[in-house]
């Protein structure tokens, strides 16, 4: 069967073809300059959503990763102090220690107790550490100091006032919250009663007294040890707990990441193959139809 | 036996209609580029020849042939390509236009990108995040309230910028309603002369022609049906009823719905009745522009409201969560009111409470650790609402988180486009065969026309030639004869 074929057919045809030849080229030149396999949802559905989900992912691990490191500032400082206590409570010991021994004289025990009356204040300070502007003991009242005077009575001692229970939690997973701080009242306050400081306050008077020296100080100031030695470790252990958190969200950044990759990002040399093989046929396409649509019949009666 | 001048008029019949037939193939040249032009040829016939059976006429033994006549001029084409290439139009007409629009919205809502509602609200509730670490830094809340403007300033946006499209969508169906009419219009004025030419013997080829193109464009807006009247005119048909009728032509009009402002599916009338448009641009148009009851179909008023449906449904959960908390004002006994974060209820109206946006104080973060105490350090409603990203919510129909309920908007949004252009594309590949089929028939080869040309030519050079040969007999029979001896 011979078709009627008149150069009218022949045009359109040229002309449709080459329109459909640069529109994927556009589509592939979009592909090799952004890098990205889609511009939009409508080129690939499915793979834009799953772009989206892995974004939404990033931002979470990103704000998890913030967490975990303001985290362990936290509880390094809290460390440090902690460490600063020990100091303190090993140099009470000694003086005690020394305190006790009947060969003092009175002059030998002012100074002994001098020292002691400085220790306390250094502990009230320590307790009173602050990290950008919120202190470190204070539970959740994180802008009180918890050794403080009381506001409402005039001339009142400084002494640690703080009772609050609150913890302090940081997320760093989806359901994983880590409490980051140590709550003033365990360490200062352990028994309800004054605590640490109640244990200075008593050896203070008791060395005071000519007729005192007794020596269940020492006993009272191991027990302190023993609670602070008890919070410490508790604290590594949630450290460390943080710490792997922290590599854990390093390790799922960098799996979603290449996830992410593999769906949006484009096979760099099969774009350029395609383009360049779209380039091919578009010369041909545009030299074939060169040629077809110029002679006709008139270019060749005389 | 034939008369004297016989050979004389048949040279003469032969130089006209070869003479017709040359300026048939020059006009075909002439229009070979001409939107819509069917080639014309002229059909030649020989005259009757002589002598015919009679009582008066006389015996000889043979017919004598009398010459040509050109006795139509025909016009090829094929009408059954008409109805195809009409059938496939009105579904190019209607995918084009819905895949404009979906385009434009897609567009608009920008994922998967870093600017779109989806990061935005990803630093919302890294914001909580955040201000549950400190929550009494003024900073931290500062950010807070900003990201929470961001969400609301986006909603807006995408919301007004919806409205906009759609906007524009009823000026383009005012547009093309208006264009349908005209056409229309034109359709029966051809008619009328069309219809007063053809009782007298006359084939008004070009006029067809012209009618042909406008019924084609009718094809793409709407969709047509086109039946033969008498005396050449056509009666169009949209639907059942009858836009041109002969040499009358009705009008095309489409009612909106007063309530919900989208387009009324029973006011689309042609003169008073209802017609259903079943495909065609005019309906795409109309479609994307939202029409009472058309549930998925109505392209913008479908995102329009799962946009709404998410920013209530976010808005509600956040103010719940706020009103369980305590804010600074709370914690050290200035007030015990409990506020609402956002104000409003549709994307369109929402905005942060403006309590908050005078006072920072008024965020609450913290929860209740004794019966109506806190402390400023406490963190855990922020928390609990930064936790709000992965919760579902109680959606209609589904509960599922937010992003979910977001994504899932992207997603059929991507499907719809992608699925209109996809057919576009076929319907564009299916009218260009169509296309090409009529020209195959109906379109100007320049070297068949230059061939006949040619013929034509050489067939009225000879015819020419004969008269000249018949002039010289006669000139033989009348100088010469019977003048004997000189």
């Amino acid at each position: 069967m011979t078709t009627r074929v008149t150069q009218g057919m022949l045009n359109q045809n040229m002309l449709f073809n080459l329109h459909r030849n640069y529109g994927e080229m556009e589509k592939t030149q979009e592909q090799a300059s952004s890098g990205k396999k889609i511009s939009k949802a409508s080129d690939d559905p499915v793979t834009a959503v799953r772009g989206m989900f892995y974004r939404s992912s990033l931002n979470e691990i990103e704000q998890y990763k913030r967490n975990t490191s303001d985290g362990i500032s936290w509880m390094t400082a809290t460390d440090e102090a902690l460490d600063e206590v020990t100091s303190v409570l090993h140099r009470a010991k000694e003086l005690t220690v020394q305190g006790l021994n009947g060969t003092n004289g009175e002059s030998d025990r002012q100074a002994i107790v001098a020292e002691i009356k400085q220790l306390k204040e250094h502990l009230g300070e320590i307790s009173n550490t602050q990290m950008s502007g919120r202190y470190l003991f204070a539970g959740t009242d994180t802008k009180n100091p918890p050794y403080r005077a009381d506001s409402q009575v005039a001339g009142s001692p400084m002494e640690f006032r703080n009772q609050n229970q609150g913890a302090l939690e940081l997320q760093v997973g989806q359901t994983n919250n880590v409490q980051i701080n140590v709550l003033g009242v365990n360490v200062f306050n352990n028994d309800g009663a004054g605590g640490l400081f109640k244990v200075f306050d008593d050896l203070v008077a008791d060395l005071q007294n000519p007729n005192g020296g007794s020596s269940e100080h020492l006993s009272k100031l191991e027990g302190q040890l023993d609670n602070l030695l008890k919070e410490r470790s508790e604290l590594g252990a949630r450290m460390n707990r943080m710490e792997l958190s922290m590599s854990r969200v390093d390790g799922l950044e960098l799996s979603t990441i290449k996830m992410l990759s593999n769906e949006e990002d484009v096979d760099i040399s099969r774009v350029i193959i395609n383009l360049k093989t779209q380039e091919n046929i578009q010369r041909a396409a545009l030299s074939v139809g060169a040629s077809i649509i110029q002679p006709s019949l008139v270019d060749f009666l005389r | 036996m034939a008369s004297t001048f016989h050979g004389l008029e048949i040279g003469k019949r032969s130089l006209y209609a070869q003479q017709a037939a040359l300026s048939t193939t020059g006009h075909n040249v002439a229009n070979a580029n001409t939107t819509g032009y069917t080639r014309q040829r002229a059909e030649m016939q020989a005259t009757n020849p002589m002598p015919q059976p009679g009582m008066q006429n006389s015996t000889s033994p043979a017919q004598l042939g009398t010459g040509v006549e050109v006795t139509k001029i025909v016009r090829l084409r094929e009408d059954y390509l008409d109805v195809q290439l009409r059938g496939e139009n009105k579904n190019l007409g209607y995918w084009e236009a819905k895949s404009d629009t979906l385009s434009k919205v897609e567009e608009l809502l920008n994922e998967p990108t870093d600017n779109g509602l989806a990061n935005v609200m990803d630093e919302f509730w890294k914001g909580w995040q955040e201000l549950a670490k400190d929550p009494d830094s003024a900073a931290a809340r500062s950010v807070l309230r900003q990201r929470g403007i961001a969400v609301t300033e986006t909603f807006q946006h995408l919301s007004n910028s919806l409205t906009q499209i759609q906007n524009d969508l009823k000026h383009v169906i005012e547009t093309k309603r208006n264009e349908v009419n005209s056409l229309a219009t034109q359709i029966s004025g051809l008619n009328d002369q069309i219809g007063r030419l053809v009782p007298n013997n006359y084939e008004p080829n070009d006029l067809y022609d012209q009618r042909d193109v406008l019924i084609d464009k009718l094809s793409k807006i709407v969709p047509v049906n086109v039946v033969s009247g008498k005396n050449g005119t056509v009666d169009v048909f949209v639907g059942n009823e009858a836009i041109v009728a002969g040499n009358q032509a009705k009008t095309l009009e489409i009612g909106i719905d007063s309530t919900t402002g989208l387009v009324d599916p029973t006011k689309i009338q042609i003169a008073g009745n209802t017609v259903m448009l079943e495909s065609g641009e005019l309906l795409g148009r109309i479609e994307s522009y939202g029409v009472v009851g058309g549930g998925s179909k109505s392209t913008i008023p479908n995102v329009k409201s799962k946009l709404d449906e998410l920013a209530r449904v976010f808005v509600e959960s956040v103010n719940d969560a706020h009103q369980k908390g305590m804010n600074l004002d709370n914690i050290n006994g200035t007030s015990s009111e409990r506020l609402d974060f956002f104000i409003g209820d549709s994307a369109q109206n929402l905005g942060v409470n403006p309590k908050i946006m005078q006072s920072l104080n008024l965020i609450a973060a913290a929860m209740e650790e004794a019966p109506g105490q806190s402390s400023s350090g406490n963190g855990k409603n922020a928390q609990a609402i930064a936790d709000l990203k992965f919760e579902g919510l109680p959606f209609t129909g589904s509960t599922t988180t937010a992003d979910d309920f977001y994504r899932n908007i992207i997603g059929q949004l991507g499907i719809d486009t992608q699925e209109s252009r996809r057919m576009q594309d076929n319907s564009e590949v299916i009218v260009q065969q169509v296309e090409n089929r009529r020209l195959s028939v109906s379109g100007v080869s320049l070297d068949e026309e230059m061939t006949n040309m040619i013929r034509f030519q050489q067939a009225y050079n000879a015819a020419a030639r004969y008269v000249t040969v018949m002039d010289q007999c006669l000139d033989k029979v009348i100088n010469g004869m019977g003048r004997a001896g000189l």
